[in-house]
């Protein structure tokens, strides 16, 4: 491939993420800064910071805030506790039946939404475990960890297992080898997953509101809750606020994103 | 601290049901000395290796190293280190951090430890490396760092898989030369495993010849050079002119008529073997003179190698010049250089 079709390409890409990206996220904005924007307008007749004072100042978001930070911080945690050791396995230890496996991981991530809610509100119901931020977290489980076990296990493909072999030769213990070789060289990659997996539990809605049992309120319920109400300009501030923790978790990983793909460690 | 290893009877395979890697092995490695182990890709060298790491079990037999069995020691316990062919640095340590590693893992202090570091890497000519990063290194830099990080360890047992086998030929040289100098400074017991003759020969006090999982041959390397005991041993160390006959009379009588030959058994099927390089060709043929024609031709740099057919068969000769495919050439065989195969017993002290 030559230089000038890498940068053709490359603007073309950039183009394509402006669009996916970009538009809605320019749509929102003058939604949510918006009085009276009616078709067949461009723009908005007037501007106005009245609905995102008025969601700043609202109980409910700072709570729905720090429930969905509880929730997804939660169940990123347990996905990262069950993921590392899973990927690592499928990685590293190359057990048998490991495509199998990786298969049994991504069933969670084809049935549609409404009927995993579903299931697993019963099956949270019948075990007496419905209603609190811990049912949810687990909930949000089922789709977080097929991402992070996926997600990781290409990363850790590339992680090499001679390190932990020379370690342990020079007479480095397990826990050793965890705190000083595995943890420090997959680290980037663990932490990439960790705020993907964050992301992906953070926009849950339905996956929510049935195993919370409509006593946990995350932002996208609070938004959805908005939009159905009939009230745009609430709803678009409110997602514009519910963009922020997924936006930060990415910038926070951003500069080790090639660490899922390129192999970087460290 | 030098210590011997005993490989008693070594069986291994990998998974059940799985091909024999390693067939009855045993080796002794005398404490202080090197004993290279040679042999083609695929015959269990590293697999030896892993087993006395600790890095396999064996299927079968017995590894005692100072006198006592370490089959059931941890790697971590068993006091070794292991130089791979690519060095695996830690990535994310500093080029001192890595040659010290085995030192924080017997707790020794920063403030030694980075006296010691220094001093290792200035031993291999690195000396204000030590906060480098390892990406920072070139290849040869890299494997260096990998050899003063086993040394600086303190092993009782010196590893060494192919640890020169991945750099370019100059580097390789320089290396080697480091590496008898480092093992021979701290004394350590090694066993270095290759499948480089010229290496295993300038390294190894003793040298152990692999092939298919058993060992071929064990001694000396001037004696494995010089008078490979099997076939498969001599082919390996570049002997390819086999000749069969039978001892009458203190000659042998071959297919193609009687050969002196100096160092032959009283009587019995012989076969006896010499190498390309004490294959004369020309006017100075003496004993054991016969007519070939040259069948095949090939510049190798510092000689010339040729296929001569001959009434024994086609006989590999090497040459200061070229000559000609078909041409007409005499061929001596020195007395002195025919030796018989399984005149020298493989080792299995």
């Amino acid at each position: 491939m030559t230089a000038m079709s890498r940068r053709a390409g490359g603007a073309a890409g950039w183009a394509v993420l402006l669009a996916l990206a970009g538009m809605p996220l320019i749509a929102l904005t003058t939604q949510a800064l918006a009085t009276g924007w009616f078709f067949p307008d461009l723009v908005p007749g007037e501007w106005t910071l009245d609905a995102v004072r008025r969601i700043a100042d609202d109980p409910r978001t700072r709570s729905a805030f720090l429930e969905g930070l509880r929730v997804s911080g939660l169940a990123t945690l347990m996905a990262m506790c069950l993921a590392v050791p899973a990927a690592r396995a499928l990685a590293i230890g190359r057990p048998r039946g490991a495509r199998w496996m990786a298969l049994g991981f991504l069933v969670p991530t084809v049935l549609p939404p409404v009927a995993l809610a579903m299931g697993l509100n019963v099956a949270l119901l019948r075990t007496g475990l419905a209603g609190g931020v811990w049912s949810v977290a687990v909930a949000h489980l089922v789709v977080t960890l097929p991402y992070a076990v996926l997600i990781l296990t290409a990363a850790l493909t590339r992680y090499d297992p001679a390190l932990e072999r020379q370690a342990a030769v020079l007479g480095a213990g397990p826990g050793m080898i965890l705190t000083r070789v595995f943890l420090p060289v997959a680290g980037p990659a663990i932490a990439t997953t960790a705020a993907l997996a964050f992301v992906v539990s953070w926009s849950q809605y339905l996956l929510t509101l049935l195993p919370g049992g409509g006593r946990i309120t995350t932002m996208p319920v609070l938004v959805l809750a908005a939009s159905a109400g009939g009230n745009p300009t609430a709803a678009a501030a409110l997602a514009l606020a519910a963009a922020v923790p997924p936006a930060l978790a990415i910038l926070l990983v951003v500069r080790r994103l090639d660490t899922l793909t390129t192999g970087r460690h460290g | 601290m030098s210590v011997d290893l005993d490989i008693r009877g070594v069986d291994h395979r990998y998974g059940r049901g799985g091909p024999p890697v390693l067939r009855d092995v045993s080796l002794r490695v005398a404490a202080g000395t090197v004993t290279t182990v040679l042999g083609p890709s695929g015959g269990g060298k590293s697999t030896l290796l892993s087993v006395v790491a600790g890095l396999e079990t064996p299927t079968g037999g017995d590894v005692h190293i100072d006198g006592e069995s370490v089959l059931r020691v941890p790697p971590a316990q068993r006091g070794l280190a292991l130089v791979l062919q690519q060095p695996h640095l830690f990535p994310h340590m500093s080029v001192g951090e890595n040659v010290t590693f085995g030192l924080a893992a017997r707790g020794v202090d920063r403030a030694t430890r980075t006296a010691e570091a220094a001093r290792w890497l200035e031993m291999v000519e690195l000396d204000g490396m030590a906060d480098r990063r390892p990406r920072e290194l070139s290849g040869g830099e890299q494997q260096r760092v990998a050899l003063v990080r086993a040394l600086a360890s303190e092993p009782r047992l010196l590893l060494l898989d192919e640890p020169l086998a991945s750099l370019d030929p100059l580097v390789r040289a320089g290396l080697q030369t480091l590496l008898g100098r480092l093992i021979a400074e701290t004394g350590v017991t090694a066993v270095m495993v290759t499948h480089d003759r010229t290496e295993a020969m300038l390294l190894g006090d003793r040298t152990a010849l692999l092939i298919d999982g058993r060992l071929a041959a064990h001694g000396p390397p001037q004696d494995l050079f010089r008078r490979p005991p099997t076939r498969e041993a001599a082919r390996f160390m570049g002997v390819t002119t086999f000749i069969d006959g039978t001892v009458r009379e203190g000659r042998l009588l071959t297919s193609a008529g009687p050969l002196v030959v100096d160092a032959l058994p009283t009587s019995g099927e012989v076969t006896v073997a010499i190498r390309p390089e004490h294959v004369v060709l020309g006017d100075r043929a003496g004993t054991n003179r016969m007519d070939g024609v040259v069948a095949a031709c090939a510049f190798h740099g510092e000689f010339w190698d040729f296929v001569v057919d001959t009434p024994l068969g086609a006989i590999r000769a090497r040459g200061d010049r070229p000559r000609a495919s078909g041409e007409t050439v005499t061929v001596g065989l020195p007395p002195g250089h025919l030796f018989p195969l399984g005149a020298v017993e493989p080792e299995s002290d």
